[in-house]
C-alpha cells in the first residue's frame, strides 16, 4: 500500500516522534522505525489512519516540523491531553520498546539501552 | 455420527487431565478443543500481541473477529468487546488453553480456603461458602498433578502444610529475589520459592528451562514449561483411545430427561454431531457457563459467583541494578498473609514478578510523576527498568452471586450462539484485602531497601480474567450449587464439569493446580 498521508505528513510524524523519544546516545524514535510501526497499524486499521490524518493536521497547521526544539516540546506538552497526542505518545512507546518484529525497535536497539537482552 | 464412553469439551488445564484419565482406564475419549494446535513458532513473540499485553491482538484463539462478549460495566451500560479487550476476561483459546501460555505458578490452595465462611463467617452481601470438600480430599490429587505435570521448587512456607518434595529442584534465584528473601528475614516473615510448572532440568523427554524472559503470555521456545498440550494430552493420545478434534466448538450439550446423550459441534464449516455415554464440560468458567445456559442444562444457579482474582501490586526502584535477564523471574514467595488478618476476610500472596518485558514496564510500571515522553522518560526507562523490583501476587476474592455470565439476549456469534455477557463486581471486601496487602507490599520493599515505592489504590470492578472461577460451583445443596461434590451437575447422571468453575472460592493463590487437581479427582470418581 502507498503511504497513507503525503510527504508533509511523513517529516511532520518523524518531528514529533522524535520529541517523544529523542536521540541521545541512543537512537530517537524515527531512527529505530517507530513511523514504519505506526505505519504498519494504519495499514492493518483504516479508521486509524483517518485519525493520523485529521491529527497530524493539526501540527501541520503550526509549521510544526519547521519549528525548534524547544519550540516542538511548547507545542507537545500543550497538546498533552489531546486524544491524538495521547494516541501518538502510546504508539511511539508501544514501537520503541516492544519487539523488533514490529517495526519500531530496530536491532533491538531500545532493548540493548534498557539492558533487556533475549536468550533463547 | 460417532459414539464414545466419554466426550470432553476444552483441551485446557481441566479438560486435557480428564481425557487423558479416562482414555488411561480404558474409556474411548473425544477431546473437543475451540482453538488450534499451536506450538513456539506459531505462538511467536508478538510483544504487543500475547497474553500478557493484549494490546492489538493475542497469540491464541479466538479469532478477534466473529467472537464477541458483552460487558456490563459499573455504569450498568452493555458494550459489546472484541476478544483482546480487558473486559472480555479471555483465557487462551488453544490446545493446552491457558497452560500453554501461562507463568506456571503451582500452588495448592492451603487447608482454610476450603472453609472460608466457616473460618470468617460470611460478610453481608457476599455469597461466600465452604466447598464441601476439604484440602485433605484434594492432597493426593495435588501430589500427582505436581508429578504428572511436572513442578519445580523449594519446601513449602511455614504457613503451608507438609508435602511431599517436588520431581525438581526450584528453578534459579534472582539477585531480586534475593534481596526481597534478606528482607523477609529481617522482617520475621517466612518464604518459600515460587514453584513453577517449568522444568528446571531435563524430564519427561523435555528440556530444562534456559532462563529466557517470556513464560507469561507466550509458549515456551525448548518446551521446558510444563502444560496439558505436552504431558496428558500427548499422553491421552498414546493410549489409542483418545481423538483430539481442534477447531471444534461445541453449539450445545444433547439431553434427554436427566441424561446427556452427546453434543453438537460445528468443525471445519460443518456441523457434527457425537453422542457418548457422559459429557466432561471444561471450558472455563465463562463458556462453561455459557455453554451450560444455551444448553438448557443446570439450575438458576449456573453462571453465578464469577470470580477470579484481584492482585496487590506494588512496584520500586533500587539504588543498584538488579536485574540479570534470568528468566522466569518469579522466584521468592510470602504466604505470611494468606490468612488470620486482623479484621479481614482472607488476604494473599506476595511474590515477586516474572521477567517484564520493556514495553510492559514502561505501560503499567510508570510512577504518575514521570512524564510519559521527551528525554526525561527515556533516561527514566534506562535508569529505572534494571533496577525495578515488584511484588505482587492474588488477592482471595469474596465472592457475590451478582457477578456472572448469563447469555446475552441479542449478541450471537459467528456460529449463531448467543454471547456470554459479563456483569456485576466482586465483593467490597475484596478491595479492602487488596489495599492492605498493597501496604503489606510497600513494608517488604522498605525492608529491602527500595529508593522509591509506588503502588495504585484498588477500586470495585469485576473479577474475571485469566483466573476466572466459580459460575458452577461446588457443593450438597443444589439450590446454592450447579454441581455436587464430586463435580457431577445437579439433576443430571452424566454431565460434570471439570474447570475452575467448580471452585466455591478461587483461593489466595494462582489456581491451576487446584483445577488440574480437582478435574483429576472429578474423572475418577465419575468412573466409578
Amino acid at each position: 500500500m502507498k503511504q497513507f498521508w503525503d510527504p508533509e505528513d511523513s517529516r511532520t510524524l518523524r518531528a514529533a516522534l522524535d520529541r517523544i523519544v529523542p536521540a541521545d546516545d541512543y537512537p530517537s524514535a524515527s531512527e529505530l522505525g517507530c513511523d514504519a510501526f505506526i505505519q504498519g497499524l494504519i495499514e492493518q486499521d483504516r479508521e486509524l489512519g483517518l485519525v493520523y490524518r485529521t491529527g497530524l493536521r493539526l501540527l501541520r497547521d503550526r509549521r510544526f516540523a519547521d519549528l525548534t526544539v524547544p519550540e516542538r516540546d511548547e507545542i507537545l506538552l500543550e497538546m498533552e491531553s489531546h486524544p491524538f497526542v495521547q494516541l501518538l505518545i502510546r504508539q511511539t512507546i508501544e514501537g520503541y520498546y516492544s519487539d523488533p518484529g514490529n517495526g519500531g525497535n530496530r536491532d533491538g536497539r531500545s532493548w540493548e539501552m534498557v539492558g533487556f537482552e533475549v536468550r533463547g | 455420527m460417532s459414539r464414545y464412553d466419554a466426550i470432553v469439551i476444552g483441551a485446557g488445564a481441566g479438560g486435557g487431565i480428564v481425557a487423558y484419565t479416562l482414555a488411561e482406564a480404558g474409556a474411548r475419549v473425544l477431546l473437543l478443543e475451540r482453538g488450534r494446535h499451536q506450538n513456539f513458532e506459531t505462538t511467536g513473540r508478538d510483544h504487543l500481541r500475547n497474553h500478557r499485553l493484549a494490546q492489538y491482538g493475542h497469540n491464541t484463539g479466538p479469532d478477534l473477529v466473529g467472537n464477541p462478549r458483552v460487558f456490563v460495566g459499573l455504569d450498568g451500560i452493555p458494550e459489546i468487546v472484541p476478544p483482546h479487550h480487558h473486559a472480555y476476561s479471555n483465557n487462551a483459546m488453544v490446545e493446552g488453553g491457558g497452560t500453554l501460555v501461562y507463568g506456571g505458578q503451582a500452588w495448592r490452595f492451603p487447608p482454610r480456603d476450603f472453609k472460608m465462611a466457616s473460618t470468617y463467617g460470611v460478610p453481608e452481601g457476599s455469597s461466600l461458602a465452604d466447598w464441601p470438600i476439604s484440602y485433605e480430599d484434594l492432597e493426593p490429587f495435588y501430589e500427582w498433578a505436581e508429578h504428572a505435570i511436572g513442578v519445580s521448587g523449594s519446601d513449602p512456607a511455614p504457613e503451608m502444610p507438609d508435602r511431599s518434595a517436588y520431581p525438581m529442584p526450584a528453578l534459579p534465584q534472582t539477585p531480586k529475589g534475593q534481596i526481597l528473601e534478606e528482607a523477609a528475614k529481617r522482617l520475621g516473615w517466612g518464604t518459600q520459592r515460587v514453584p513453577l510448572l517449568i522444568n528446571s532440568v531435563p524430564r519427561d523427554d523435555r528440556a530444562g528451562c534456559i532462563h529466557c524472559q517470556h513464560c507469561v503470555g507466550f509458549a515456551c521456545p525448548v518446551d521446558a514449561k510444563n502444560g496439558t498440550q505436552n504431558t496428558v494430552i500427548p499422553k491421552a493420545v498414546a493410549t489409542g483411545r483418545c481423538e483430539v478434534t481442534t477447531e471444534a466448538m461445541v453449539l450445545r450439550v444433547e439431553h434427554f430427561r436427566h441424561r446427556a446423550t452427546g453434543v453438537v459441534y460445528s468443525h471445519g464449516d460443518e456441523v457434527h454431531v457425537a453422542d457418548a455415554d457422559k459429557v466432561y464440560v471444561c471450558g472455563g468458567a465463562v463458556e462453561t457457563a455459557r455453554l451450560l445456559l444455551n444448553s438448557g442444562i443446570g439450575n438458576g444457579q449456573v453462571g453465578r459467583n464469577l470470580q477470579a482474582h484481584y492482585y496487590s501490586s506494588t512496584m520500586a526502584i533500587m539504588p543498584e541494578p538488579v536485574w540479570n535477564g534470568v528468566g522466569p523471574g518469579a522466584s521468592i514467595a510470602t504466604l505470611k498473609f494468606t490468612h488470620g488478618n486482623e479484621g479481614l476476610v482472607g488476604g494473599g500472596m506476595l511474590a515477586d514478578d516474572f521477567i517484564v518485558l520493556p514495553i510492559v514496564f514502561a505501560k503499567w510500571h510508570r510512577p504518575p510523576d514521570v512524564p510519559t515522553w521527551g528525554i526525561e522518560h527515556k533516561n527514566w526507562m534506562r535508569y529505572a527498568y534494571p533496577r525495578f523490583v515488584s511484588v505482587m501476587g492474588p488477592i482471595q476474592d469474596i465472592p457475590n452471586a451478582e457477578a456472572r455470565v448469563t447469555v446475552d439476549p441479542y449478541v450471537k456469534d459467528h456460529l449463531g450462539v448467543p454471547v456470554a455477557r459479563l456483569s456485576g463486581t466482586t465483593h467490597p471486601e475484596t478491595v479492602r484485602v487488596t489495599d492492605f496487602m498493597n501496604q503489606k507490599g510497600r513494608e517488604w520493599l522498605e525492608a529491602a531497601g527500595a529508593e522509591r515505592i509506588w503502588n495504585s489504590a484498588p477500586s470495585l470492578r469485576l473479577s474475571s480474567g485469566q483466573h476466572q472461577a466459580g459460575t458452577c460451583r461446588m457443593g450438597d445443596d443444589p439450590e446454592s450449587s450447579v454441581v455436587d461434590a464430586t463435580g457431577k451437575v445437579h439433576g443430571f447422571e452424566n454431565i460434570y464439569v471439570g474447570d475452575a468453575s467448580v471452585h466455591v472460592t478461587n483461593g489466595c493463590l494462582n489456581p491451576v493446580l487446584t483445577v488440574m487437581a480437582t478435574a483429576r479427582r472429578m474423572a475418577l470418581l465419575s468412573l466409578t
